[in-house]
């Protein structure tokens, strides 16, 4: 992504941070472009408190992630697994 | 494809290391996400044998690139069939065959107990319960299965520009219900 690029030369405003923050957070922004979100974020107190509750939400959300359970891995795994050395059931 | 002594119908075995490289590895993404959209542990073991079963016949024409987005595209396709068969009077309308299959089941999102702070997860819980489906969906694929933008683009066929927009309009909803519920100050880093 380049939007940031035509921003480059002088800081970031809270305005310019906001449009990219939930990019950045994903690890989706341009690595170029990811210091001079940090460098905001590190100076400014509203934008870091920002990031930070955005940080907790996207944790909490994460760990919401079900392991599948293993029997249902173990069927899957072995299904995949008699694909790859014996090929389709005739019947499929 | 030959028909091999056992008759079974065997790729090449080419295709059959590709199938061990690019699918193998992608087991566990696909059973999550296949648990997001169709809302059920029993749909989704059923959806990702019928992803594999797919894949499997597909894989002398997989050129290698993005197995992960190959594989989310099959499973798509697979669940969208899957629908139209229970609901077949669904073809008429594939914005709302969409939504349906992306649209999970809320006691699907129970928190497990390993979350630390309860009080915090319970508000985040509640809210995400409570914003609009498409944004929910969004934020289940990228959120909580893992996806990147482009792969959770894949599975519901939208741009990611329209995966963005929902991530962040259903986040902010989440923030701004957490910022009016009575325990934010406690939960409030």
């Amino acid at each position: 992504m380049k939007l940031l690029s035509r921003f480059f030369g002088r800081g970031l405003t809270c305005q310019q941070v906001a449009v990219v923050l939930q990019q950045y957070l994903d690890e989706e922004l341009d690595p170029n472009e990811v210091p001079k979100v940090l460098e905001h974020l590190d100076a400014c107190k509203d934008c870091g408190l920002e990031a930070t509750i955005y940080t907790r939400i996207k944790a909490s959300l994460h760990a919401h992630q079900e392991e599948p359970d293993d029997a249902s891995m173990a069927k899957i795994r072995a299904l995949a697994t008699e694909l790859a050395t014996a090929g389709l059931p005739d019947n499929e | 494809m030959a028909i091999v002594s056992s008759g079974r119908r065997k790729e090449s075995n080419d295709d059959q290391d590709g199938f061990t490289r690019y699918v193998l590895p992608e087991l566990e993404v696909l059973m999550r996400v296949a648990r997001s959209i169709t809302g059920n542990p029993t749909d989704a073991d059923d959806l990702v044998q019928d992803t594999l079963l797919r894949a499997y016949r597909a894989i002398d024409r997989f050129d290698g690139r993005y197995p992960r987005a190959w594989l989310l595209t099959i499973m798509r396709n697979a669940q969208i069939n899957r629908v139209r068969r229970k609901r077949p009077e669904l073809l008429r309308d594939p914005d709302t065959t969409l939504a349906l299959i992306a649209n999970t089941d809320s006691d699907a999102q129970t928190p497990e107990s390993v979350v630390l702070n309860r009080t915090f997860d319970a508000s985040v819980e509640r809210s995400l319960a409570a914003i609009p489906p498409q944004f929910r969906e969004a934020i289940h694929l990228v959120d909580i299965d893992g996806l990147s933008y482009n792969e959770a683009a894949t599975v519901l066929d939208i741009p990611v520009g329209t995966i963005m927009s929902r991530l962040h309009r259903g986040r902010k909803l989440i923030r701004n219900d957490l910022t009016m519920d009575p325990d934010y100050e406690r939960v409030t880093p």
